[in-house]
């Protein structure tokens, strides 16, 4: 259970982010007072997101998996820890404002496809709608998400790994919370300052944990376990190295 | 996207043959949808499945009941799918903490929980469809995918309930849910591809400013009559076709002719619906609207020609025929075999594996879509294609074969030069004599008698008055100026002796009471593009030749203004058709092209492979060849040749993608090599290859 209160509080951290994008959708599914069963959607979009989430980080985890089954097992141990530790160290630019331009361009691209996709269900908005809206949420372009991915690869484990997205889905929801309830906190000039600055903090955050990964993927840095093969640690970001024996995919 | 802009046209254009084409072309990506699936309903029909939830999550109308049910099935569907597969990837990796979670009855029932309303939710669209064939669901290869997943699913309920045995269900969902997500994925890909009709449909305005009594009032386009007027102002588009009656400026025809150069029209021009007024206000009389425009026509040939045959059809027909149940015997084969030297469970899941990847959905698209494309492609550039097959046609084309007059030559004599005859008894100005004979061929109505008067006046000759104007059809004309009798046409006509003229030309004399006043010399001059585009063709391999009822002279002329080496003349319509060669009860291709003007060469154009006729641009009145060139410019045939062959290299990639896909996934299958899972995905790759490889012909260089 350590993936999910890493990866929770990481986000967390980081969540600032997630009103750009995901906070918009939220007011529209489930602002509150705007509608009775406010709060029953927003858990609904909630199980929808999630669901997606450890999706990707079950199927990530199997990947990593079974890449140790290869002959290149060392280097594939290694070389995910240093994929989850570039892809931490991009979040935590892009929230710095570094590489937005791209990101921006890829989100004003999709942009009309999301709003296709849920013109239909937001307007009619059958029983149920939340979920669905959030499954498709979960596939949205986000940082965070990829460096969840890239740390759940890391873990070798299909559990391991749904449940470090599972935490990344926990760590979204305060800040999701806030954004269905206080749309006037986050949207006023001041609320931009403050959104602008907690990003950049949560970008120092990432920065510095993907550093700390980056050291445990670096050959030489636990050269008394490389005798007898045992990966650095591959868990997510931050953690203790993995107590499980990775030569459990063997047998 | 196209649907959008489609239902504008919808209403006029269903109204002349509705069967053919709203019951037909899939209302998302307006490829043929074979017509025991389209039924006689006229609804919104559409090809696959893909493409009906393609367009109702992005085309439909907000609000559509049908269209949110589709999402929240497909959205339900992938939600319970995910945790399905989830939890099976878990059992997958073994190890001790799975192994006891996989001997838990709890995780198997909760497994087949969720995967029962997944398999439901997602698989109804399939079965239905299949179901909905009839008799010919063992043509329809939707049928193998149904077969596999069903017979995954039982089995897994099977063991659940026995509390033993091999579970599918991840394989199940994972299939339904790879498919759907394919299946749009490529809908919405075709859509772009084949979307140039919606681009040509999109160009048509739906309002004008009539012009009435009461000042101007914007109105429908449907509610206009043929008679009133409208204005357009400059940066408009032209909504109807009609005669500008006020006004002049550039008018970018586009849309009908491909021509990026604008052309000036003045008081009097036809303009067509659907070009771009660039800079003049204009008052334009209608003519025609709505589905009797020029551009409703091109979309609708268009449209048609989608209905055709396809490039390498015969090879697609005798293929997918026997491709169904084939795989079936196959995938039966593979049960056998496996059950007897592994186990039963072995022998399900290579079965099922065979059935999953068998589904040949890249074959059915391979070459409609290459074909597609490129009719869009041509149409864009004022080129209207009849059928698909005529690409393939046009590439393996050997000869080409053009007829001279009006498609070599612009169809308009000028007259080439002018020999007056010395005046002997002084005083008489020389440009008197064509006064005279400008004055009784402005009576007329002939291309020579046109070229006279043209001429006459480019020489500052005067005006005369002339009366009794008699035409002698085929010979000349006479009238009376000054009292006189002036004839202008042959020697024999005007009656004087036949003078040594230029080969080639057409000799106009002309007489004053039976005295020769001068002798004119028209030829038919060559269109500006002509050259150019036999030079191309001869680049490209193709044997250029004219075939001529015309005069063996006249021939020569045009063929060494062209740059041919020659070409033959005075031939008989017989006699144009037996050097085109081919045998039309045999079927033994001719291998040619013939370009001509529609009306006198249409035994030559029917006999060769391909006609090719050229028409103005505003007016598409005549029956259509295969091959139309709106606008006149020659050089758009080679264009087109090289079109051609670039779609028959798609479509033979296409099915090679598509056959090589199956064979060797069919192989990994029987062998027991392939994940069913594995099979999935790779069939959506080949699909989308073969949709993306198409895409191609779209925008490539030629």
């Amino acid at each position: 259970m350590n993936e999910v209160a890493v990866a929770a509080a990481l986000t967390f951290a980081a969540s600032a982010h997630c009103l750009g994008m995901c906070g918009g959708l939220m007011v529209s599914v489930a602002a509150r007072g705007e509608r009775p069963g406010a709060l029953r959607d927003f858990l609904l979009l909630q199980l929808g997101k999630g669901t997606s989430y450890a999706f990707l980080g079950a199927l990530a985890g199997v990947l990593g998996a079974a890449l140790t089954r290869s002959p290149f097992f060392v280097w594939t141990t290694r070389g995910l820890t240093l994929v989850a530790a570039i892809a931490l160290a991009s979040a935590g630019f892009t929230l710095m404002g570094f590489g937005r331009k791209a990101a921006g361009g890829f989100t004003a691209a999709a942009a009309p496809l999301w709003g296709r996709l849920f013109g239909p269900l937001l307007q009619s908005r059958p029983a149920g709608f939340p979920v669905v809206v959030g499954l498709a949420m979960g596939f949205f372009p986000c940082p965070l998400v990829y460096a969840g991915v890239a740390a759940a690869a890391a873990t070798l484990s299909p559990v391991k790994g749904a449940l470090t997205l599972v935490g990344v889905a926990l760590g979204t929801i305060p800040a999701l919370a806030m954004a269905a309830g206080a749309t006037r906190a986050v949207d006023g000039a001041s609320g931009i300052r403050w959104r602008g600055a907690m990003a950049r903090v949560a970008g120092v955050v990432l920065i510095l944990t993907a550093a700390v990964t980056l050291s445990r993927a670096v050959p030489g840095a636990h050269d008394q376990h490389a005798g007898h093969a045992a990966p650095p640690s591959a868990t997510a970001p931050g953690t203790a190295p993995a107590e499980a024996d990775p030569h459990a995919g063997h047998h | 996207m196209t649907s959008i802009a489609r239902e504008s046209f919808e209403a006029p254009i269903t109204s002349s043959s509705e069967k053919v084409r709203s019951a037909r072309l899939c209302a998302h990506c307006s490829l043929p949808v074979s017509a025991g699936e389209a039924g006689a309903s006229t609804e919104a029909v559409y090809c696959c499945g893909g493409c009906a939830l393609a367009h109702r999550i992005t085309g439909g109308l907000a609000g559509d009941s049908a269209a949110t049910g589709m999402l929240m099935a497909v959205g339900l569907g992938a939600f319970f799918s995910m945790n399905v597969m989830m939890l099976s990837f878990v059992l997958y990796t073994g190890g001790h903490e799975t192994d006891r979670l996989a001997g838990e009855a709890w995780v198997r029932w909760a497994l087949l929980g969720l995967a029962t309303p997944s398999v439901i939710l997602l698989g109804a669209p399939f079965l239905t469809r299949g179901l909905r064939r009839g008799r010919r669901i063992l043509l329809d290869t939707d049928v193998l995918i149904v077969l596999g997943v069903g017979a995954a699913y039982l089995i897994s309920a099977w063991s659940v309930l026995k509390g033993q045995g091999p579970l599918y269900l991840d394989t199940a969902c994972g299939i339904l849910l790879f498919m759907t997500i394919g299946r749009y994925l490529e809908a919405a890909t075709r859509a772009r591809t084949t979307d140039a009709l919606g681009r040509l449909a999109r160009s048509m305005p739906s309002e004008a400013s009539r012009l009435g009594a009461g000042g101007e009032e914007r109105v429908p386009v449907e509610t206009l009559l043929v008679g009133d007027r409208v204005r357009v102002r400059p940066g408009e588009r032209i909504p109807v076709d009609g005669v500008i009656e006020e006004g002049e400026a550039g008018v970018s025809e586009a849309e009908i002719t491909g021509e990026s150069m604008p052309v000036h029209r003045i008081a009097g021009d036809a303009v067509s619906a659907g070009t771009l007024n660039l800079d003049g206000s204009l008052v334009v009389a209608v003519r025609r609207r709505g589905a009797d425009t020029t551009l409703a026509r091109i979309v609708r040939i268009v449209e048609e020609a989608r209905l055709g045959r396809y490039p390498l059809a015969a090879l697609v027909d005798r293929v997918s025929r026997r491709f169904v149940p084939a795989m079936l015997a196959i995938a039966a084969g593979t049960f056998a075999y496996w059950s007897f030297v592994a186990s039963v469970d072995e022998g399900i899941l290579n079965a099922l594996c065979v059935l999953l990847i068998a589904c040949p959905c890249a074959i059915g698209i391979a070459t409609p879509l290459a074909a597609v494309a490129a009719s869009g492609r041509a149409a864009s550039a004022g080129i209207l294609v009849r059928a698909g097959e005529t690409f393939e046609k046009l590439a393996r084309a050997e000869r080409v074969f053009f007829d001279k007059t009006g498609t070599l030559t612009s169809g308009e004599p000028r007259v080439t030069m002018a020999v007056p005859v010395t005046p002997t008894g002084g005083g008489r100005d020389d440009a008197r004599w064509l006064a005279l004979a400008a004055a009784v061929e402005r009576h007329s109505e002939h291309p020579v008698a046109r070229a006279v008067v043209a001429f006459a006046e480019s020489q500052g000759a005067a005006t005369l008055e002339a009366s009794g104007f008699k035409a002698a059809p085929g010979r000349g004309a006479s009238a009376v100026v000054d009292g006189a009798e002036v004839r202008v046409g042959t020697a024999g006509f005007a009656g004087v002796a036949a003078a040594t003229g230029t080969p080639g030309a057409t000799e106009v004399y002309v007489s004053i009471d039976g005295r020769l006043l001068g002798r004119l010399e028209l030829q038919d001059t060559a269109r500006p593009s002509a050259p150019a585009a036999v030079s191309e063709l001869r680049a490209l391999g193709l044997h250029a030749e004219i075939l001529s009822g015309d005069n063996t002279a006249a021939v020569a002329a045009v063929a060494a203004a062209v740059g041919l080496e020659g070409g033959a003349g005075s031939l008989t319509p017989e006699e144009k058709v037996r050097r085109i060669g081919g045998d039309a009860v045999s079927g033994v291709d001719s291998m040619a092209i013939m370009v001509g003007d529609g009306i006198n060469d249409a035994p030559a154009l029917s006999r060769a492979a391909v006609g090719v006729t050229l028409e103005s641009g505003t007016d598409l009145a005549r029956e259509l060849a295969d091959v139309t060139i709106l606008g006149g410019d020659l050089t758009r045939l080679p264009w087109l040749v090289k079109l051609s062959r670039a779609t028959l290299r798609v479509a033979r990639w296409n099915l090679f993608w598509a056959f090589f896909y199956n064979l060797v996934g069919v192989a990994l299958a029987v062998s027991g090599r392939l994940h069913p899972l594995f099979g999935a995905a790779a069939m959506i790759v080949s699909s989308l290859i073969v949709v993306l490889n198409s895409q191609r012909l779209t925008r490539i260089r030629i």
